[in-house]
């Protein structure tokens, strides 16, 4: 036997040994534990369809997948996501490309502390300081990667800290981020407020980013003096009395230059106030905010939607039908001004109005301006390297990003037969939103018809009818949708969007769509083939471009 | 009892945001360091001819080091595509890293740059390893270091863009003092917004004769070639190894942007300097991604 053949079976020998000791625990940490996941992916097949500018790709295909697995035994958890882009979808970020692990976390809970590490997601009151999310549909994803650490040292009182670099495509970005939070629930730290009516929640976060000098000038090559630590406090006072709410909270960041609010110095404010008043059958909300010079990213040159510390939350209502939705508002990180209010209101069943189910209406307005900017001296408003410009605090600039006054009704007319019914109005800046200068505001009418007919407790047809009349961009649009579910299995729709108002009568194009969806237990598997136009989709007031597609799509969704 | 657990939280809470607070950097006005203005009665800014049919042109960075066997190959690789593309191409050549370090003689000349070095670091070429190149460092930060072979297709991706903005460059030399005055003007094609774009400026030198390390009979001697003929040179950074900021955001088309700078070749490498051999090469690149959007290069005493 040689001497390399001793060498390697005493090392097998050795590893044995070794392993079974970590065998056994293994065993032992696996039989009480509980594992869960949940499988995504999402492939097309591209066409060449110069109509509506859509490319094939030298790929042919494309696709998308998210893979997450989560473990649970006790107060232990861990998790992990492994991702997929080869090559990323169409509107994804090409940066994306590749396969991995970008997501990976451990964390144990004891009866006052909770200890996180790896990627984390996290939310400090409405998110104006710190949110980390993920949203893989826009492609978007924030993680911190670092350590979590949650203190409750008396039923009430909530400390959180966390620290940490955030997900950059495959990387980490430039800059770290650590912050705390503390959140003080009254009404369970003050005994004799315990039953109290008036219920009481206060906190408070501070978040503080790093990044390294760099080299950035002015307009005129003056080198910047850039802050290498940015901190962003954030107060908020969250009231509730019988019926009613009221939340409000207020954040402060200093001096932040980056490419996004051109290098200026001026510090940020942001205010959200969200009052609401709810009992059976009626519903209200107001909601109004300002923001100024919000944005907060851990890398001072980025301007794409990663590395976002802060989430600024949208006051618009988020549309679902795809006419309703085409022109989606997105919060503008650098100023706005805006409100909202919502009435849901039950018509009871029994009226002439309500009929036999009852109806449902629900009013929503929004309206988003700009603030008002005023000049400082001459000097041009965010001119690099200055303060930028001042703005009162409650003056509301003249310029409209965005309104909407949408009326929506649901009724059942039958066991079998019910329909929501959607009209809308909306105003929609899409030179400051979609960043094109020099076109006009869109002004756009939106009517819909949502019908449902239930033939047996299996079988059902749905229809969507749609129409959008402007006059601006692409001109009017005509919607038609079908969809028949055979419960609890198969699925089969089919779409056509027609741009009948395009002022190019060339460009009066079909996009038609057909789908089937299979089911089974939670899998799901879906095929569809045809158009679909160039779009924006915006989740939680984030918005990716989607470019025109013609082609097939194969989406496979399974859960366990 | 009770009391103590309230005031514990709200200590550790106090203590916390005080010393967060500390953790944050409010700057004063001025914002901004002024620069040092060259003094163009020295250097007059000359009148840039019209700009007529731009077209991209690409850079190409050669990393490479005399002690790297294989780099005289890549140099070749470098040389044929030069003279297919012709003018398209500006190649310089970036003697950095573990490769580039003087040795004993006859490999003792330094070729390394504070800039070159700065480059390298930060794109992390020599810890991939010579020769391996970028093309308008696109691609930057996942597949842009490129070997060879993979220089021609990169090249032509880049030459079929259509340009952002159009480039031009003039020198003016005095051989006496060895004054050189250095005029870009940058021309956006486009207008731009929230993108922030630097120019950089580098003098590279032909023709340096010194020892190379060699495996390629095809090329020259093995394994040294004595008296190798360095090509393109990397001498230094007229503006600093990351240049200067010359767009902070957005612009329309046609803005045009005019710098100027003012070196002295002497004492400006580490080596003595041929003028005859220099050449000027001026690029742009967008501050987030480093890719090169457009460059240009002009001989010295032209």
């Amino acid at each position: 036997m040689s001497k390399n053949q001793i060498l390697r079976i005493t090392g097998i020998l050795a590893l044995l040994l070794l392993s079974v000791p970590v065998f056994v625990s293994a065993q032992n940490f696996l039989s009480g534990g509980q594992v869960n996941g949940n499988f995504q992916m999402d492939a097309q097949f591209y066409r060449t369809d110069s109509a509506i500018q859509a490319y094939s790709v030298p790929e042919k295909m494309m696709m998308n997948s998210w893979t997450n697995l989560t473990y649970n035994l006790g107060n232990f958890n861990a998790g992990m996501r492994f991702e997929t882009y080869l090559n990323p979808v169409n509107g994804y970020d090409p940066r994306y490309k590749g396969a991995g692990v970008p997501y990976w976390f451990a964390d144990y809970k004891s009866d006052q502390f909770q200890v996180t590490a790896g990627n984390i997601y996290e939310q400090f009151g409405s998110g104006m300081a710190f949110r980390t999310y993920e949203e893989h549909n826009l492609g978007y994803d924030n993680s911190l990667r670092g350590v979590r650490v949650k203190f409750t040292p008396v039923d009430g009182v909530e400390f959180k800290g966390i620290w940490g670099t955030q997900r950059y495509f495959w990387d980490q970005g430039a800059g770290i981020v650590r912050g705390g939070d503390v959140d003080f629930n009254l009404n369970r730290v003050i005994r004799h407020f315990e039953s109290s009516k008036l219920k009481v929640q206060l906190g408070g976060s501070f978040v503080s980013k790093y990044q390294a000098d760099e080299t950035i000038t002015d307009n005129d090559g003056n080198e910047l003096i850039l802050p290498l630590n940015v901190g962003i406090t954030a107060g908020r006072v969250n009231l509730g009395y019988d019926n009613f709410s009221l939340a409000t909270e207020y954040a402060y960041k200093i001096n932040d230059p980056s490419a996004l609010n051109n290098y200026i110095y001026r510090p940020g404010q942001s205010l959200l106030v969200t009052a609401t008043y709810s009992k059976k059958g009626l519903g209200m909300m107001l909601q109004a905010k300002r923001i100024d010079n919000m944005s907060y990213k851990s890398k001072r040159t980025e301007t794409g939607n990663v590395l976002d510390i802060n989430y600024l939350p949208a006051i618009t209502r988020q549309h679902t039908y795809s006419l309703a939705a085409m022109y989606p508002y997105a919060t503008q990180p650098n100023g706005e001004m805006g409100v909202q209010g919502q009435v849901n209101y039950k018509i009871k069943k029994g009226t002439w109005l309500g009929g036999h189910y009852g109806t449902d209406i629900a009013l929503n307005f929004s309206a988003i301006a700009s603030p008002k900017y005023e000049m400082i001296d001459t000097i041009a408003i965010s001119t690099p390297g200055t303060k930028g410009y001042e703005s009162p605090f409650f003056a509301i600039g003249d310029e409209l990003y965005y309104r909407d006054i949408n009326l929506e009704i649901g009724h059942k007319f039958s066991k079998k037969f019910k329909g929501i019914l959607t009209l809308m109005h909306e105003d929609y800046n899409i030179e400051v939103i979609e960043g094109h200068p020099g076109e006009e505001m869109v002004h756009a009418n939106i009517a819909i018809a949502d019908l449902t007919y239930k033939f047996t407790d299996t079988h059902s047809l749905r229809g969507e009818f749609q129409v959008l009349q402007t006059k601006q961009d692409d001109g009017s649009w005509l919607t038609g949708l079908l969809e028949y579910t055979i419960a609890p299995k198969w699925f089969f729709s089919v779409t056509d969007m027609y741009n009948y108002g395009n002022d190019d009568s060339d460009n009066r194009l079909h996009y038609p769509l057909v789908a089937v969806a299979y089911n089974n237990n939670a899998n799901r598997i879906q095929v569809s083939y045809g158009k679909q136009r160039e779009g924006i989709v915006c989740v939680g007031g984030v918005c990716r471009n989607v470019p025109a597609s013609n082609g097939f799509t194969i989406s496979i969704t399974s859960s366990f | 009892m009770k009391k103590i657990l309230y005031t514990l939280p709200i200590t550790l809470l106090l203590t916390g945001i005080s010393w967060m607070f500390s953790s944050c950097d409010k700057i004063d006005e001025p914002y901004v360091v002024k620069k040092e203005v060259v003094d163009t009665t020295q250097c007059p800014v000359p009148e840039f001819p019209a700009v007529t049919n731009p077209v991209k042109r690409a850079l190409l960075e050669d990393y490479t080091g005399h002690s790297c066997v294989n780099c005289p190959r890549a140099a070749v690789t470098a040389h044929e595509l030069m003279q297919q593309y012709g003018n398209s191409l500006v190649v310089v050549a970036v003697h950095a890293g573990f490769f580039a370090k003087p040795a004993n003689a006859p490999l003792n000349y330094d070729f390394r740059t504070t800039a070159g070095t700065d480059w390298d670091d930060f794109f992390g070429i020599g810890k991939v390893g010579n020769p391996n190149g970028m093309v308008d460092r696109a691609g930057y930060p996942s597949e842009y270091i490129l070997s060879p072979s993979a220089w021609g297709n990169a090249i032509a991706n880049e030459l079929s863009k259509s340009p952002v903005a159009e480039l031009q460059l003039m020198t003016d030399y005095d051989p006496a003092t060895t004054k050189l005055c250095i005029h870009t003007k940058t021309s956006f094609l486009q207008s731009i917004s929230n993108k922030a774009v630097k120019l950089s400026v580098i003098i590279v030198e032909d023709s340096i004769v010194a020892a190379q390390k060699n495996n390629d009979a095809e090329v020259g001697a093995t394994p040294l070639i004595e008296d190798y003929v360095h090509m393109h040179v990397m001498r230094g950074a007229v503006n600093g190894s990351w240049g200067d900021q010359i767009l902070a955001s957005s612009c329309l088309s046609g803005d045009p942007v005019i710098k100027s700078y003012q070196t002295s070749l002497n004492g400006f490498n580490a080596n003595p300097i041929d003028a005859e051999h220099c050449r000027v090469i001026a690029f742009l690149y967008d501050a987030a991604t480093y890719e090169v959007l457009q460059v240009t290069e002009k001989a010295i005493t032209e």
